[in-house]
């Protein structure tokens, strides 16, 4: 009884979170269009643009912790949702290298573009993903759908 | 392994689960234990004033008025006493005889 009890609290830190919806593929999209097209601006701007984009990407970040209301800790997660960080990792760092690539053969706009657009799509499939694995994550320990987390 | 093993202040399943939370999450909010735990806010602050006043958990706040917040963040001895719970619990289930052994002894 006890055990069942931490269990499922164990697995709801990681499952029960608020649908940031397309906020947050967008968001993402837009961090990585800007940041190629910062590293286009002339010295002191370039800094400004990257101070600016940080401080924005902190604020947000913070908003979304307040409402969560929790930090996990990912080396805890379960591994089907591990799994579904592991992907996206991997995918932003394929964009990265394809952006670095990019950059040197290209314009800043084309690279700004492609990496908006694949780090919008990349975010959306992941979002969608990690909500279905949570679903399964909560439905295998016999955890009751949520409503609205 | 014995029932002295048994941290009487995770004897509750509630305050168990909590402090399951915080193993699991680098900082957790006041209202997450509410809503996710089924606990009352008296109930809540109870409970987890007894984990701080263990130094199994720490408590931090943040924001003012209607923004104002309440986290908490598990120690090492709350991690500690965690762990040494859990397997003196999962020591006591395994020792348990089985339903059957149970009615074959009465």
């Amino acid at each position: 009884m006890a055990l069942d009890e931490l269990r499922r609290a164990e697995i709801i830190v990681h499952t029960r979170y608020p649908d940031p919806g397309p906020a947050y593929p967008i968001g993402m999209g837009l961090f990585a269009g800007l940041y190629p097209a910062a590293f286009a601006l002339p010295g002191a701007a370039m800094i400004a643009a990257f101070v600016v984009i940080g401080a924005v990407a902190t604020v947000l970040i913070r908003i979304y912790v307040n409402r969560r209301g929790a930090v996990p800790d990912a080396r805890k997660a379960p591994s089907r949702l591990r799994r579904e960080m592991v992907i996206v990792v991997v995918a932003y760092l394929a964009i990265t290298a394809t952006a670095m690539i990019l950059w040197a053969t290209t314009s800043w706009l084309i690279t700004s573009l492609a990496a908006a657009g694949a780090t919008y799509v990349a975010t959306e499939i992941y979002a969608r993903r990690f909500a279905r694995a949570a679903r399964m994550v909560e439905s295998e320990a016999g955890i009751e759908p949520l409503v609205a987390a | 392994m014995s029932l002295d093993a048994v941290d009487p202040l995770l004897a509750a399943p509630k305050r168990l689960a909590a402090l399951g939370v915080l193993a699991n999450s680098s900082d957790t909010e006041f209202a997450f234990l509410r809503d996710h735990l089924d606990l009352s806010d008296s109930d809540l602050s109870k409970q987890m004033s007894a984990m701080v006043e263990a130094d199994y958990a720490t408590v931090r706040k943040t924001g003012r008025g209607r923004h104002r917040r309440t986290w908490f963040r598990i120690t090492k001895a709350g991690r500690h006493a965690l762990t040494d719970h859990v397997a003196a619990l999962n020591a006591l289930v395994d020792l348990a005889p089985s339903a059957p052994d149970l009615v074959g002894e009465t």
